[in-house]
């Protein structure tokens, strides 16, 4: 297994609050790792199945969240989960057969919108991504798109007809990334949609997903169905790609513009020395 | 009238297609199906004491079962006769015989696909094995249907047992089943996504 | 070696008939992944099964006159495999280095045979009008199939429909590695038959059928429809030769 430390050093999201109740458990897998989660007495335990090694446990943004670290970098921060008014709507996980690092990437391209999601979130007259910012935010080791714009028929559960929407994209951990985009109903304000990915194996990750609101006009159901229509449409590419694992060198898979974001991705996992789900590089010569 | 529905589920799938071929008004009643199991609680089992989707309501009626709520849409709105060949006793047969094989290929193609996806606990290995005993009689039979120059399950134009045996089918991929072995399928499924007022689903692709 | 699933020799992997204008499907031969796809124009493609931009399956992708475009970003690719449109970048003109990797690919006797690009295996050339009767999945090794042929007695095999009496007394006649021509001396349901096999997996084979049929009588259907059965016979036998050495 190709493990290294920037991939150990993390959070991991392992379920919804709700998939661990008051006496159940959770069998699960995390970097090809049996683990366990029980709750008793309202609190969560973590637990390596092998040896019953008990793991740093944290409830937080909807999740149960565990780590292998001794040291592990803090979670990173969403304030907006703090703020009144908001929905939180958790669409539960979906096993993808890829690495995660692949489903970060296809969360962060616009391009696909006009074809995978067809009529919702883009369509084919106006496929044009125009050129957008990306950084490296040294201070706190995050990947950001901003400034990202794109034509969509619907954009949301709760848009009507179709609009330019605004986007911000952010990569706060190589397997998690959070969609900022501009609220249909309040002025200023930002929706969020992201994706905590539990990374199983190399090739193999549970996603989970949410969806943190100011919306009055849609149930959750409905803000479930939306969001995971939209996942499951892409499920099918990120199983269709090859290979599974994500190749860091930039000869392999041919970028242009539009994939400034999945350059800067890839660029920063090569930075931090990410080789859990990366392909391994072949000699080139 | 209005359809209990969830947006992954390929049995609401089937009536979803229906409703669109015949240009049927309905409403959806959206239902946390995954990750919320609303189909398992009370007020649900109140609507269909078996806890499945889907569930349609026409007036004052509550009918159940896809293959079912399919029957009843086909012989109350079809005018035409075309997808359920009601005056046609051979017909009849036939197109029921695939209705009951698609159940079959709802317990193996789609439990499978429930495994894969959803992290259903259950044998995917039968499961699969199951679908591909299953796809193969299909493909016989849409082979079959080809030397005799027509392109559909049953008849020579596509009945309800083609929307039955359709999504999970088509969506077996999701479970880890490939339809590659499977030639007639394929050319099936192709010419199933080009039928006017085809509607796609997730897992579907259909750019034409 | 047929049974690596090299290309580096031609090898059948479908029916002319069972890829129609406009579409494109996958195929497996051993460790290639390829997409097959035919233009407006009528010709087949054997491409890579990867798209060049980020490795989606192009298989998935759809044709539009003749172009074969991925379904992930729209790329659409001319027939020769240069990149013809990037809909993320209407204003641009791809660069000519985004190319897709292509395979030799021709039709004979109703079937698309496909090599890697510079084999020195002769085109295949089976001359005749030949109709494409289908291509059979079987879970059984290369070997298994391919023994099928050159060791079973065929005039216990051979379909004998449209009043002929069987067993035919019929001809074999090996072409190639797994590709088989074989003559009944009575011509009633066909004149001649084309089996290829293909390799799939370890124990996975596409067997393509193709028949000759200028002396047949009887409805083409239902000739089509003795010799699938006939195939499907042939699976039946293959098939179970595999479980019982598996035993």
């Amino acid at each position: 297994m190709a493990m290294d430390p920037f991939t150990w050093s993390h959070w991991y999201a392992i379920g919804r609050l709700e998939d661990v109740p008051e006496g159940g458990t959770r069998k699960t897998r995390l970097l090809g790792i049996d683990i366990v989660a029980h709750r008793s007495s309202g609190e969560v335990t973590v637990e390596r199945v092998e040896d019953h090694a008990p793991l740093a446990v944290q409830e937080r943004y909807g999740h149960v969240w565990t780590t292998f670290s001794d040291e592990p970098k803090p979670l990173y921060d969403m304030p907006e989960f703090d703020e009144d008014g908001r929905r939180l709507v958790t669409a539960g996980c979906v096993t993808v057969r890829c690495s995660g690092l692949r489903a970060v990437e296809n969360f962060l391209d616009m391009a696909h919108f006009p074809f995978v999601h067809t009529g919702i979130l883009g369509e084919e007259d106006h496929a044009e991504v125009e050129q957008y910012c990306v950084e490296m935010r040294a201070d706190v080791n995050e990947v950001w798109a901003t400034k990202c714009r794109f034509y969509q028929p619907k954009a949301a559960a709760t848009a009507e007809g179709g609009q330019m929407t605004h986007y911000k994209y952010r990569v706060p951990h190589p397997f998690s990334t959070i969609l900022y985009k501009t609220c249909p109903i309040r002025e200023g304000a930002w929706d969020l949609v992201g994706l905590f990915i539990q990374p199983r194996d190399e090739d193999l990750c549970d996603v989970h997903s949410f969806v943190l609101v100011f919306d009055e006009e849609n149930t959750d159901t409905g803000l479930l169905h939306f969001q995971q229509t939209i996942f499951l449409q892409d499920r099918m590419i990120l199983e269709n790609q090859v290979p599974a694992l994500l190749p860091l060198d930039p000869r392999r898979e041919l970028p242009t513009r539009a994939d400034a974001s999945s350059i800067a991705y890839r660029r920063w996992l090569k930075e931090n020395g990410q080789s859990f789900g990366v392909l391994a590089e072949e000699a080139v010569g | 009238m209005k359809l209990y529905d969830y947006v992954l589920s390929g049995n609401c799938y089937k009536i979803r297609l229906l409703a669109a071929f015949l240009k049927l008004d309905y409403q959806t009643e959206p239902v946390d199906f995954y990750p919320g199991k609303q189909h398992k609680n009370e007020e649900f089992l109140t609507i269909n004491p078996l806890g499945q989707l889907p569930v349609l309501r026409d007036g004052d009626l509550v009918i159940r079962d896809a293959q079912a709520i399919l029957l009843y849409l086909a012989n109350k709105y079809d005018s035409e006769r075309s997808w359920w060949p009601a005056n046609n006793a051979l017909r009849v047969g036939e197109v029921a015989m695939w209705l009951s094989f698609a159940d079959q290929i709802t317990s193996t193609a789609s439990a499978a696909r429930l495994h894969d996806m959803l992290g259903y606990e259950l044998d995917v290995d039968a499961a699969r094995s199951g679908a591909n005993t299953l796809f193969r009689v299909l493909e016989d039979h849409l082979t079959d249907r080809e030397f005799d120059g027509d392109d559909w399950i049953a008849g020579d134009c596509p009945t309800i047992a083609d929307i039955a045996c359709f999504p999970y089918t088509a969506l077996c991929g999701d479970g880890g089943i490939s339809l590659q072995p499977f030639p007639a399928i394929q050319r099936w499924v192709r010419r199933f996504t080009a039928l006017p007022g085809f509607v796609a689903m997730p897992g579907i692709n259909c750019i034409k | 070696m047929a049974q690596g699933g090299a290309l580096d020799r031609w090898v059948a992997i479908g029916l002319s008939s069972g890829i129609a204008p406009e579409s494109a499907s996958g195929i497996t031969v051993g460790a290639y992944d390829l997409a097959l796809w035919r233009g407006a124009d009528g010709k087949a493609r054997v491409w890579e099964n990867r798209c060049p931009h980020r490795g989606m399956r192009l298989s998935y992708g759809f044709v539009r006159e003749n172009r074969l475009s991925c379904i992930y970003h729209g790329w659409s690719y001319d027939g020769d495999g240069s990149c013809a449109a990037i809909p993320a970048h209407p204003g641009l003109t791809p660069p000519k280095t985004i190319k897709t990797q292509i395979f030799e690919c021709v039709e004979q006797a109703d079937m698309i045979w496909a090599a890697v690009k510079g084999t020195d295996d002769p085109e295949p050339a089976i001359p005749g009008d030949w109709t494409g009767c289908r291509s059979i999945a079987i879970d059984a090794p290369f070997d298994t199939v391919a023994g099928l042929f050159t060791q079973v007695d065929f005039q216990l095999t051979l379909p004998a429909g449209n009043g002929a009496a069987g067993p035919l007394t019929c001809e074999l006649q090996t072409l190639g590695d797994g590709v088989y021509l074989i003559r009944p001396d009575d011509v009633r349901t066909c004149d001649a038959l084309l089996c290829a096999v293909q390799p799939v997996a370890t124990c996975k084979v596409m067997l393509h059928v193709s028949a000759l049929l200028t002396g047949a009588t009887g409805e083409l259907g239902e000739n089509l429809k003795l010799i699938s059965n006939w195939a499907i016979s042939l699976r039946r036998m293959a098939e179970a030769e595999t479980s019982s050495a598996a035993a």
